[in-house]
């Protein structure tokens, strides 16, 4: 990943009537990153999307695309992305060759360019083996590979895709998140936008939180954890004491809030490294069996729950 | 570049709809129902002949049925398989895909036809002595036709992109206008293979003073209206692709269908014209316009962005105020011009009216707000003849919409002119009051 900002919306805004869609985006992503657009259902990610692909007209505001701007050169940037919305259709009627041959042609590559092209996205998606089938018979992982496969034909630097796990079995996302990882290596910007937010953990260097059409908050990964809450997450254990140590958690000046989970206590705690040992100290010496005491990360899910949800214990 | 790469769609189409498997079929099946013919025919009094109105007539009915519903759906299909934002997002021009629809679309029909052009070629053969001049006068009126239907087809499938209440309340409208245009094409048919003796091609009519046969007229008619429903669709395709609007494009369509109505002067026989010219030029113009306004949907969020924008707006001006102002000028020239008539004032005014209030339902919050335009401009034409006539109070209708008629004891163009003028202003404001409080 680099510094250089591949992609930039000011003020981008989107109008539906009298309902406000998207209002006033702004956001940057640098080259090489892999952002997580993260919000809940009407939030505006679609609208969003679809707008940095130059395929819905902003109300006001404008984004650029590989220095693109979408309003005034939307044809080029088609070229700059591949977009995969969340609702599609594929040519049910053609097999799986035909299918990236015509977008092939749609883009103007070459015979021989188009074979290398074609046989270097089915082996990026695992569909090599697949060539030659009717896509009305593919899986629904396999469809949403292909369409994936498409979105690559004309190697372009920024990927936006719309919940491409939606729908998928557990091995389906599984094989995604690979192919995620493996498209981020090579070079590729994404954005993806998902519910599925416990995955995104594992491959996401950005995220972004719509709430509303709103910007809640944007950045690195870690930037927008720290900022969603104060100070660091302790994980507790014990064997028994519960009383106890809910009485040692109260008196405690550091400690913000906790709660009593099944995997144990989560403690939000705005100390430092050294106010974290003195609080283990006084469990023990309080006669309180620890049998875990750990600094737990913050989740792409507790950070979207904690912005958008403040007052959630 | 081959046209297979310059119009994938044409690749697409030949690998799902002409596959080996339907081209055997297709072929084995045409051909034994042309031998079929023959062999029934051969004991009427011209079978090759008979033989041929068959062929012919098989053909473009094929063409006419299967291959217009094939461009009719070509983007609807798009667009309900949800395959549409993917073509958008290629490089192809809206020419590339509108054309390779147009040749894509209908190809398995392009193909039974040429397929029956043997028996067609053969029939001929038998039956003249210049049977190339005799196949090229009997197929030029049917094919411009067919050309003509083809085009309207993708036309109208092109704006099942924008405003699907308009084009529900346009659909009925196209429908019946297909439908009525198929008497004239059978009747067309079985002028067959002595097209030269057809009553088309004797019958003659005035173009600007240049006397021409009808047939002729019609053929040049439908291939030039063709090529204008070929670019409307390929206009309405290209906003899709984000390719820009151009104001002139819709006025100039409405310039040149004026142009060529009013050089129509008329002929002999059942060409003689009925009506004077300017009424009949102002009112293909003011239908187009009224079409026009249903079928693009410039909403709100339109309509803020449009009075938004710091450049290009005169280009992404709302179509039926450009068609409107196009209307004004055309009725101002045709007054000019003359001879002069009532309609050429008042038709612009009551337009006016409508068109207004069209854009106030869609202001509103209403989710049909064309089909809701559409029943009440319809019921307020068809009620107030309808309710004042047993009361002998039809003089009233003056109020609500234009009387062509005057004369004495008859409605005098001010009594007619004034309510319209009075309603027109009224819609005018609410409609900009509205769009005051939609824009801030």
């Amino acid at each position: 990943m680099t510094d250089e900002i591949l992609l930039e919306t000011f003020n981008l805004h989107r109008e539906y009537g009298d309902t406000v869609a998207v209002r006033d985006v702004s956001l940057s992503v640098p080259r090489g990153a892999v952002v997580a657009l993260v919000g809940p259902n009407g939030a505006g990610k679609t609208t969003l999307l679809k707008m940095i692909a130059a395929l819905l007209e902003p109300t006001e505001g404008t984004a650029r695309v590989c220095g693109l701007d979408i309003r005034e050169y939307p044809r080029q940037v088609h070229s700059k992305v591949g977009f995969l919305p969340d609702f599609y259709g594929l040519y049910d009627e053609l097999k799986v060759q035909e299918y990236l041959e015509y977008f092939g042609r749609a883009y103007r590559l070459g015979p021989r360019e188009r074979e290398e092209v074609i046989d270097g996205a089915l082996t990026q998606v695992d569909l090599a083996e697949k060539r030659d089938i009717l896509i009305e018979t593919l899986s629904r992982g396999m469809r949403q590979r292909l369409a994936i496969a498409r979105t690559l034909i004309h190697n372009p630097p920024v990927l936006l895709l719309d919940e491409p796990a939606a729908g998928l079995d557990p091995e389906g996302r599984h094989e995604l998140q690979f192919l995620f990882r493996r498209l981020a290596q090579a070079g590729k910007t994404l954005i993806v936008s998902s519910h599925i937010l416990s995955e995104l953990e594992d491959y996401c260097s950005h995220i972004a939180i719509l709430d509303k059409g709103v910007l809640v908050a944007s950045g690195p990964a870690e930037q927008v954890r720290q900022s969603s809450g104060k100070g660091r997450q302790i994980r507790i254990r014990t064997a028994g004491n519960a009383q106890e140590l809910e009485a040692i958690l109260r008196a405690a000046d550091l400690v913000q809030r906790f709660s009593r989970e099944e995997e144990g206590w989560l403690v939000s705690f705005s100390g430092d490294e050294e106010d974290m040992a003195i609080l283990l100290k006084q469990m023990v010496s309080g006669g309180i069996q620890v049998t875990f005491f750990g600094e737990e990360k913050r989740t792409i899910q507790d950070t979207y729950l904690a912005l958008l949800r403040p007052n959630r214990p | 570049m081959t046209s297979l790469t310059r119009f994938p769609d044409l690749y697409r189409y030949l690998r799902s709809e002409a596959n080996p498997t339907r081209l055997i079929a297709g072929f084995v099946t045409t051909n034994l129902i042309c031998l079929s013919s023959l062999a029934a025919m051969s004991q009427v009094k011209d079978p090759w002949g008979s033989l041929f109105r068959t062929v012919m007539g098989l053909q473009l009915i094929l063409l006419l049925t299967y291959g217009v519903l094939r461009t009719t759906t070509s983007i609807l299909q798009e667009r309900s398989n949800r395959t549409w934002d993917f073509q958008r997002l290629t490089p192809l021009t809206s020419f590339e895909i509108t054309f390779g629809k147009l040749l894509g679309a209908p190809i398995f029909a392009y193909f039974l036809f040429l397929v029956m052009m043997p028996w067609a070629v053969l029939a001929t053969s038998y039956s003249t002595r210049t049977p190339w001049l005799a196949l090229w006068q009997a197929y030029r009126l049917p094919l411009s036709l067919v050309f003509l239907c083809l085009n309207l087809g993708l036309l109208f499938s092109a704006h099942s992109l924008g405003n699907r209440q308009g084009r529900s309340a346009i659909s009925f409208v196209t429908v019946a206008a297909l439908w009525t245009g198929l008497p004239i094409l059978i009747s067309v048919i079985f002028g067959g293979i002595h097209g030269s003796n057809h009553w088309l091609a004797k019958e003659t009519l005035s173009f600007y003073g240049l006397s021409v046969s009808v047939q002729r007229f019609a053929t040049l008619s439908s291939l030039i209206f063709g090529g204008w429903a070929f670019a409307g669709a390929r206009w309405r395709i290209g906003e899709d692709l984000l390719e820009g609007r151009r104001f002139w494009r819709f006025p100039a369509f409405l310039l040149f269908l004026a142009w060529y109505l009013f050089g129509i002067e008329g002929g002999a026989g059942l060409f003689k014209q009925p009506q004077p010219r300017p009424i009949i030029t102002l009112g293909y113009v003011t239908f187009f316009v009224y079409v026009a306004a249903f079928l693009w949907g410039e909403r709100t969020d339109y309509w803020r962005r449009w009075l938004r924008l710091t450049s290009s707006r005169m280009n992404n001006t709302p179509v039926w105020v450009a068609g409107y102002a196009t209307l004004l000028a055309v009725a101002g020239l045709l007054l000019l011009i003359g001879p002069r008539s009532r309609v050429l004032v008042l038709l612009p005014v009551f337009c006016g009216r409508d068109l207004l209030f069209l854009q106030w339902c869609r202001f509103t919050r209403s989710q049909r707000a064309e089909m809701m335009a559409f029943i009440y401009l319809v019921l307020a034409y068809v009620l107030p003849p309808m309710l004042l006539a047993p009361f002998k109070l039809s003089a009233l209708v003056c109020l609500y919409s234009p009387i062509p008629v005057g004369g004495a004891g008859g409605i005098s163009l001010l009594q007619n002119l004034l309510p319209g003028l009075l309603e027109a202003g009224v819609m005018a404001g609410i409609t900009f009051r509205r769009l005051r409080q939609t824009v801030t």
